[in-house]
């Protein structure tokens, strides 16, 4: 069979036109895009082919400490900035080797990507920002942190939408952070005004210390309110210290980490069992879904029962009556 | 009452029962140990030595002075160094130097308390264990425990050469790790391994006399001393045997021959090291002087290199600490020395940044009471007494070793996951590493008038006396280290490659030379099939033994080579031919038969000396049931040959049967770790088309090699 219209027409010409046209277009835009990808990765591959080398770093002079310039490629290539070529955020004069003056002055900022751009929720980064520099963090030594101080921009991945693992990974997760520099490091003594060296004995007021330390992450209760104040970190003097904050059917606790999970879980369970019952160990009052079910069990049982004795004595005595 | 009725009696039927148990355990342990002896064909004697003898109060207290002279000498010039008038210095010198007070902190504290003690004679360990009959360690965790220090010595690597404990890092070819799961435990080590570097086995060459007719001797002849008692530290007549038969400990002689000084005394005489003879058989001296025991400490790198020299910079290094044992051969029976070092890694000043530093070998080596670590990487078959226990440069050099070259130091730590230390920082080995060494035809040296092996090649140059190799930290049976490249296309194969085969067309060309040198003596010697069997050991083997050996490398040794971690490691490599028994061949290569060392040194005849060191009555009983059953065919299964077949290799003729001379089908590959250099190597050695470093060959994808010869950094 001839697949060729019988008869051209004036819109068959039209028609064949603009199915090239937008082929064209279309395939152009993809071979755009194509070079674009293969582009970065090759410009990526440049860089860490040095970079990917689990042990490039050196020994800080000034301070001994190792400065690690290694790049996890597992963790880059699943993080939100697997996208990214090296150079988007690095500037020009990283392209060569060797690029140690670019790496001494290099000032990179994460808000200038993150501020005012309508890829992420209206204000977030704002929000972020301004709980920042109110927290003790940026107070009390306005230079000395920034973003990258606690985020990994090559590792960075969101918790939402990938939270397979249970709470107690990403609570191990946002304390390594905390501890990456308050358990580890000596300096930090002479810099905080408390001196957070021995991070059990300024929390053993907290019982199973330890627990807590697993279960919940620093944050709960060294910040207030929801999930973008948490990076507004509040002196030691200024943390949650009543139990009842937590351990109650109002707990703080939903309204930070376990917002999404509390969604997903109402969702499953439904809005009563997701607060009072989850797999964190604290928040809440901790019930058994099978008591729920047994104890509302026994109460039909006992109405059953009940009912059943009130509606047999009424038939025997009507019986009785008509007897 | 007669025995009749006392033994019809129900109870005392029990006691007579109890007595005959009794008396048959007794016997057998009384009778049990002389039984093995003659079984093995070993002796055990009480041990004597001349020079333990005992000393007068004033010889001792002269020989006091003697030794802390130059300490208090040197203390006494100090504290006078602002008297002006000369003469007066020197009668304050002579004052100082005899105050009982002002030696106190004198070197040799041992001076004192054998003064203290009334010890006036060194008798071997009896005197060290009358104060240090148990002594305190710290184990692994830091623990602080108490030991018999005797059985601690008695069962150590140093005492009994081998071990029958799991812990070895060997993989045997059949792929199973060597006494670890799926084996049945067998003593294995340097005491019973096949090893090409020696010739010998410890039993046929323990302890010999050789008559040497050397040159300056103008034909009379002079007795020499050889063989591998040398470095042991027992002082019998044969290694521990005992040790490495079923249910039998070392005997009490054995253990009073243990030369505790070797190793502790600084100023051990190694002149005193030499082979006597007695009504028992040949044994090797001991220096059991006063002098030797009142300077006892810790071991040093002095103490240790008086054994251990011989596997570092060889017998023929030059400018050695004094009493270094090259140096020292002997007051009689003079010590042979051994041409063509094993490795080659010198570890004098000169050449090695630790010794440079002044370390001692136990600040790395830390040792557990007398148990010593070698570390968890071995490629040879050597017994480990602290498997697990790490000795890595890491551990006091960090994971980021590199902190001076401010431009590229943080480039070289990244190298550091893939490349060892030692593959930049070990660039040359000694010039007379040995590579091949053929036992089959020997030949005269002049000079030490007798018959010695033939070096065919020697080198410590990088691509000639050292490969690099993936290295996991595990060996083969026959010293092969095993490893493979992480992000390798499959292609590597040092066992088909590297080790079977030598190319580099300069060595090649040297072979031909010393095969041409050998033949003005050995006329039957085919030049170009010589070349070709030392070059290309696999050109022996059978088109089916070819394929078995790939099979066996696929199937049982690859995945050992993808175990754990591998970096690029400098190995020296080394090959010899022997006499093989070829009843008991494999893949990868048959039984190796052990030379007499008197025959073959005074009479050059190879082969009768094989024949003579054979008869020796231990490797009579290798071709027997028993050994068979006990040990032999455990041993074969990690050679690669399925089964040891018991056929003692001599005719009814008297002649050899069997019996072949090869080259071992690979080359093995030594571990080299010392002579560390400060400055490493630079990028360009190995980062340029023809560098040092052929990383086609170690596995990498074609693209990622020629990625590597060609660095854009580099420009």
């Amino acid at each position: 069979m001839n697949s060729w219209p019988a008869k051209i027409t004036i819109e068959t010409v039209k028609s064949i036109f603009f199915q090239t046209l937008i082929s064209a277009i279309f395939f152009t835009f993809f071979l755009l895009l194509a070079n674009a990808g293969e582009a970065n990765s090759q410009q990526n591959g440049k860089c860490l082919r040095c970079h990917g080398m689990k042990t490039l770093g050196y020994q800080d002079t000034a301070t001994g400490n190792l400065r690690n310039l290694s790049i996890d490629l597992h963790a880059l290539a699943k993080s939100d900035h697997a996208g990214l070529a090296c150079l988007d955020c690095h500037s020009a004069g990283f392209a060569a080797y060797p690029h140690f003056s670019e790496a001494r002055n290099e000032q990179l900022e994460c808000l200038s990507c993150h501020k005012n751009s309508e890829k992420f929720p209206r204000k977030m980064f704002e929000a972020v920002e301004r709980s920042f520099t109110r927290s003790n963090h940026y107070q009390s030594a306005p230079q000395a942190l920034t973003c990258f101080s606690c985020h990994d921009p090559h590792t960075f991945s969101t918790l939402n939408g990938k939270s397979d693992a249970g709470v107690k990974s990403h609570v191990k997760r946002d304390n390594d952070i905390c501890l990456g520099c308050h358990e580890k490091s000596k300096p930090l003594d002479n810099m905080s005004s408390g001196g957070a060296g021995d991070l059990l004995k300024k929390h053993v007021w907290l019982p199973g210390v330890n627990r807590h330390l697993q279960s919940v992450r620093c944050v709960e209760c060294h910040t207030q309110g929801d999930s973008e104040r948490s990076h507004f970190i509040l002196g030691g003097e200024y943390a949650v210290k009543e139990c009842v904050a937590c351990h109650s059917r109002d707990s703080i606790l939903t309204s930070k980490l376990y917002r999404y999970r509390a969604h997903e879980e109402r969702n499953k369970v439904g809005f009563i069992h997701s607060v009072v019952m989850n797999d964190a160990y604290i928040i809440g009052m901790t019930r058994n879904q099978w008591l729920d079910w047994g104890g509302i069990g026994l109460v039909i049982l006992t109405l059953v029962g009940v009912g059943g004795h009130g509606l047999g004595r009424w038939i025997a005595r009507r019986k009785g009556q008509k007897l | 009452m007669n025995i009749k009725d006392f033994v019809a009696k129900g109870h005392n039927k029990k006691i007579v029962l109890l007595i005959a148990i009794g008396l048959v355990i007794g016997g057998v342990r009384h009778f049990y140990p002389s039984m093995l002896e003659s079984y093995v064909g070993v002796v055990n004697a009480p041990l004597t030595y001349s020079n333990s003898e005992p000393l007068s109060e004033r010889a001792f207290e002269n020989l006091a002075e003697t030794l802390t002279h130059e300490y208090r000498f040197n203390r006494a010039m100090a504290k006078t160094k602002d008297e002006d008038v000369a003469f007066a210095r020197r009668l304050k010198v002579d004052m100082f130097m005899n105050t009982r007070s002002f030696d106190k902190k004198a070197p040799f504290p041992h001076i004192d308390y054998f003064r203290k003690a009334g010890i006036n004679q060194y008798e071997g360990p009896e005197t060290c264990l009358g104060c240090h009959d148990v002594i305190k360690i710290a184990d692994r965790h830091g623990k602080t425990v108490e030991i018999d220090t005797l059985d601690d010595v008695v069962n150590s690597v140093h005492f009994k050469f081998q071990s029958s404990d799991s812990g070895f890092s060997t993989f045997g070819f059949d792929g199973r790790q060597v006494n670890g799961e799926g084996t049945r435990p067998i003593p294995v080590g340097k005491i019973n391994r096949a090893c090409g570097v020696p010739g010998s086995f410890t039993w046929t060459g323990w302890a010999d006399l050789v008559k040497a007719k050397p040159e300056h001797a103008h034909g009379d002849i002079e007795m020499r001393s050889e063989g591998c008692g040398q470095c042991h530290i027992g002082g019998g007549y044969h290694p521990s045997t005992e040790q490495m038969l079923p249910a039998h400990n070392a005997p009490a002689t054995a253990k009073e021959g243990i030369d505790c000084l070797i190793c502790h005394s600084p100023t051990y005489d190694m002149n005193q090291r030499y082979v006597i003879e007695d009504d028992n058989g040949k044994r090797w001296n001991q220096d059991r002087s006063m002098k030797a025991a009142l300077t006892v400490g810790q071991p040093t790198m002095e103490t240790c290199l008086f054994c251990h020299q011989h596997n570092m910079g060889g017998d023929l290094e030059k400018g050695l600490a004094k009493g270094a044992a090259p140096d020292n051969l002997g007051y009689k029976n003079k010590r042979l020395l051994h041409p063509g070092s094993k490795r080659g890694n010198s570890i004098q000043p000169a050449h090695d940044v630790h010794a440079a530093a002044g370390m001692a070998c136990t600040d790395c080596h830390r040792p557990e009471g007398h148990k010593i670590p070698r570390g968890t990487k071995g490629v040879d078959l050597v017994a480990n007494d602290l498997p697990g226990k790490v000795v890595e440069c890491e551990t006091c050099h960090t994971a980021a070793p590199h902190v001076k070259d401010n431009e590229d130091r943080a480039l070289l730590n990244g190298h550091v996951d893939r490349v060892s230390c030692e593959a930049c920082h070990i660039k040359k080995l000694r010039d007379d590493s040995v590579v091949l060494r053929d036992w089959t035809h020997p030949i005269w040296n002049e000079e030490e008038g007798v018959f010695v092996f033939k070096d065919i090649y020697q080198s410590g140059e990088v691509g000639k006396g050292i490969k690099f190799l993936w290295f996991n930290g595990n060996g083969s049976f026959l010293a092969n280290a095993l490893g493979d490249n992480p992000i390798g296309d499959g292609s590597y194969n040092p066992l088909m490659n590297q080790l079977a085969r030598i190319d580099n067309p300069e060595v090649i060309a040297e072979v031909r030379k010393s095969a041409i040198e050998l033949k003005k003596t050995y006329p039957d010697i085919d030049v170009e099939q010589y070349v070709k069997e030392a070059t290309n050991p696999l050109s022996v083997l059978s088109p089916e033994m070819l394929e078995k050996r790939k099979k066996m490398i696929e199937e049982n040794i690859r995945p050992i080579m993808e175990k754990g971690k591998s970096k690029i490691y400098p190995f020296k490599i080394f090959n010899a031919i022997m006499y093989e028994d070829m009843n008991n061949q494999g893949p990868f290569g048959a039984m190796i038969l052990p030379f007499d060392y008197p025959t073959y040194y005074e009479t050059g005849d190879s082969k009768a000396s094989v024949k003579k060191a054979i008869e020796h009555p231990i490797i009579k009983r290798m071709y027997q049931a028993p050994f068979k059953a006990y040990m032999m065919d455990e041993f074969m299964g990690y050679f690669g040959v399925d089964g040891w077949k018991a056929e003692y290799p001599v005719g009814k003729d008297g002649e050899l049967k069997n019996v072949e001379s090869h080259w071992m089908r690979q080359m093995g590959s030594l571990m080299v770790n010392h002579g560390i250099q400060k400055d490493g190597r630079s990028c360009k050695e190995c980062h340029k088309p023809d560098g040092i470093i052929d990383f086609k060959a170690l596995g990498y994808p074609k693209e990622r090699a020629a990625e590597l010869i060609n660095l854009p950094e580099l420009e």
